[in-house]
């Protein structure tokens, strides 16, 4: 072994202590949770001792507990979506601006991650009642004449995931917009590309990875998030983490509870294996 | 007609003043070099052309219309950037082909011009790779591929060997005159590199604070400066106060300011008549003057450095007059040492006359 090499395992002995403490604190209660879902369900608060995939086939078979994974990604799927359409342009802004505003503007934007979920979140409630603010200016612009259902419902849950996760969308977008030569937007336009052109022919492809990583980032933030879900759904949503909560905390199924969480976790890795693929196939 | 036209174009930023009333005209094919120090305007000169910038005053004709306020996207002009900015994500062809794509020209007619731009370039072989997998100078002939395959009007290059070391440097200039000249392209070149300028261009423009100092041929710049800087900015000049004396038909006589009874004989009339007691600046080239000269303009100094270059010998002088001079001796020639008195000359022919000012 060279001298390098051995002063290279020398400082890799240093983050041992690290590695050890993170299989701790993450690896031990996933192997717990995916070791309770291998066993059978016996009586409120205990996990049997046969070894069993009966959980899984419940789940998979159970047009009930399919819909709420279904649901999920609906979640999911909406929440990125529109952190997507309201990111990008801000994004590109923040990018591409030499105006002094521009650190006032990179504050507001991620203004929303100094708040705890759940002051961020009862900070939300009246603002989308009956008689909150957002459905007395709907009808003041004379947008719709009754109020609307703005919290307590799917919608409520899709807003305050993506107040929520704009951030963490737009900073990716930015960071990876700001390493596109603008220089390369104006040889476009100067080979005779029109604004739209340029955009999706060169703007948007080059910015795919800061797509493929706030993608990455918000999806699986929101599918696996609780918080947001329990306090602005009401009773009404059910997605996978609130619904192991309510197995785990109120049924007491523990095995079952444990099941959903490792279909979520598993679906969630898969995902993001994907989209890294993806990425490094891009690039 | 002319190609290009710039008429009294101006461009300010908040209060400084990037380009102050330029007029200019490029002729059809002709290959013009915008050439200063940093900041003189050039690119924003250029970035003008290409409408990247909107000029605050004056107006732009291309081919005879008025392009100034036509978007960049619909001018017609070929641009070469010092960066590349070629499309990463685009192969070599694809990139070559962007701009015929946008023009909607597709299919066999598009695979022929672009395999015919490659070839201008030398770079046929490389069409499959992507702009990461190419070095410097390879990636500066796709760009100049991807500029004059649309055929534009105007092909308009802005330091486009700036980013790149000597050998590859000069190598592409051949390249670059080869293609312009095989296109016929007009050209507007902007660099800031005197040599660069001289051996590319069918004429030069040399801007100073926004403004063109002068405007000709090569040669004529460099054998005719107008003015002290131009002389100073392209190639290196000795230059001495003197006064006129006389106007005689070969040239004007002149003495020199420090020590009157010095005179000078200078063999050309260039611009406005001079009259006697006008103050100037007598300049000369360095390769343009001479150890111990049997006639012609002659000047005792003492030698303070000798340099060798190869080709020649640079003596660096203190002259009988004060001044700090440098001549350049053909290295084969038998040198001074440091510390001689040597009598330097140069020809009334070679020498020429600028303002005192600035
Ligand atoms: N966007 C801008 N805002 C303010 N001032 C600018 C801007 N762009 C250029 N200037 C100023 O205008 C002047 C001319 O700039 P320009 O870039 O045209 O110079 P240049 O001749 O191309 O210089 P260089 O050789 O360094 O590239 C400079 O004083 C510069 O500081
Ligand atoms: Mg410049």
């Amino acid at each position: 072994m060279g001298r390098f090499a051995a002063l290279r395992v020398r400082w890799g002995l240093l983050a041992l202590p690290v590695i050890a403490v993170l299989l701790l604190a993450f690896g031990m209660p996933i192997a717990s949770m995916t070791a309770n879902s291998l066993f059978n369900h016996a009586g409120p608060g205990r996990v049997g001792s046969n070894l069993t995939l009966v959980n899984y086939i419940n789940f998979a078979t159970d047009p009930y507990y399919l819909g709420i994974l279904v649901d999920t990604f609906a979640l999911g799927f909406v929440v990125v979506s529109i952190c997507t359409v309201l990111g990008y342009p801000v994004a590109y802004f923040l990018a591409r601006t030499h105006s002094r505003w521009r650190g006032v503007l990179m504050f507001l934007v991620i203004a929303p991650l100094l708040v705890s979920a759940v002051i961020r979140n009862l900070g939300w409630i009246p603002l989308l009642g009956t008689n909150g603010f957002v459905n007395w200016a709907l009808q003041a612009l004379g947008l719709t004449d009754r109020p609307i259902a703005l919290v307590n419902n799917f919608l409520g849950v899709v807003i305050g995931t993506t107040h929520a996760l704009l951030p963490f969308m737009i900073l990716m977008l930015t960071t990876v917009i700001q390493r596109i030569n603008p220089q390369i937007e104006e040889a476009a336009v100067n080979l005779g590309a029109t604004p739209w052109k340029n955009f999706t022919q060169v703007v948007l492809p080059l910015s795919m990875p800061g797509l493929i990583g706030g993608y990455l980032i918000v999806f699986t933030i929101t599918i696996s998030s609780y918080t947001t879900p329990a306090m602005l759904g009401g009773h009404r949503v059910t997605v996978m983490s609130t619904f192991v909560a309510q197995q785990i905390r109120f049924v007491l199924n523990y095995a079952f509870g444990a099941t959903c969480a490792v279909v979520l976790m598993a679906v969630a890795i898969a995902l993001t294996v994907m989209a890294t693929r993806q990425s490094e196939r891009g690039s | 007609m002319s190609e290009v036209r710039l008429d009294g174009v101006s461009r300010l930023y908040d209060r400084v003043v990037a380009v102050d009333n330029v007029s200019l005209t490029v002729a059809e094919g002709e290959f013009l070099t915008l050439l200063g120090p940093s900041g003189c305007g050039k690119t924003t000169t250029l970035r003008m052309v290409a409408g990247f910038i909107t000029p605050s005053g004056g107006a732009i004709y291309i081919k005879g219309a008025d392009v100034t306020r036509v978007p960049a996207n619909r001018r017609d002009t070929g641009m070469v950037f010092q960066s590349y900015a070629l499309f990463p994500h685009l192969t070599v062809q694809d990139n070559v082909g962007f701009g015929l794509k946008m023009r909607g020209i597709r299919g066999s007619e598009a695979t022929a011009r672009i395999t015919e731009a490659l070839r201008l370039v030398k770079l046929e072989q490389l069409a499959e790779r992507y702009p990461r997998q190419l070095s410097g100078g390879q990636q500066q002939r796709v760009a100049l591929a991807r500029a004059v395959v649309i055929r534009p009007q105007v092909l308009l290059m802005d330091e486009p060997l700036g980013s790149l070391d000597l050998k590859l440097r000069q190598e592409l200039q051949v390249q670059i005159r080869n293609v312009q000249r095989e296109l016929g392209i007009t050209t507007i070149y902007v660099t800031h590199d005197q040599g660069e300028a001289l051996s590319l261009s069918d004429r030069v423009a040399v801007m100073r604070d926004g403004r063109i100092s002068q405007l000709d041929p090569p040669d004529k710049l460099y054998s005719r400066p107008a003015s002290a800087f131009v002389a100073n900015f392209v190639g290196r000049t000795n230059l001495l106060p003197v006064e006129i004396v006389g106007d005689g038909d070969a040239g004007y006589h002149v003495k020199s300011s420090a020590s009157p009874d010095l005179t000078f004989a200078v063999g050309t009339r260039e611009g406005d008549a001079r009259r006697p007691g006008e103050r100037c600046l007598l300049g000369f080239r360095p390769e343009s003057t001479t150890l111990a000269p049997a006639d012609g303009n002659r000047l005792t100094a003492r030698v303070d450095d000798i340099r060798y270059f190869g080709a020649v010998r640079s003596v660096a002088l203190t002259t009988a007059l004060g001044n700090v001079m440098e001549i350049d001796l053909p290295a084969g020639a038998a040198a001074p040492a440091r510390g001689d008195q040597v009598t330097i000359g140069w020809r009334p022919a070679d020498c020429f006359l600028v303002p005192v000012d600035d």
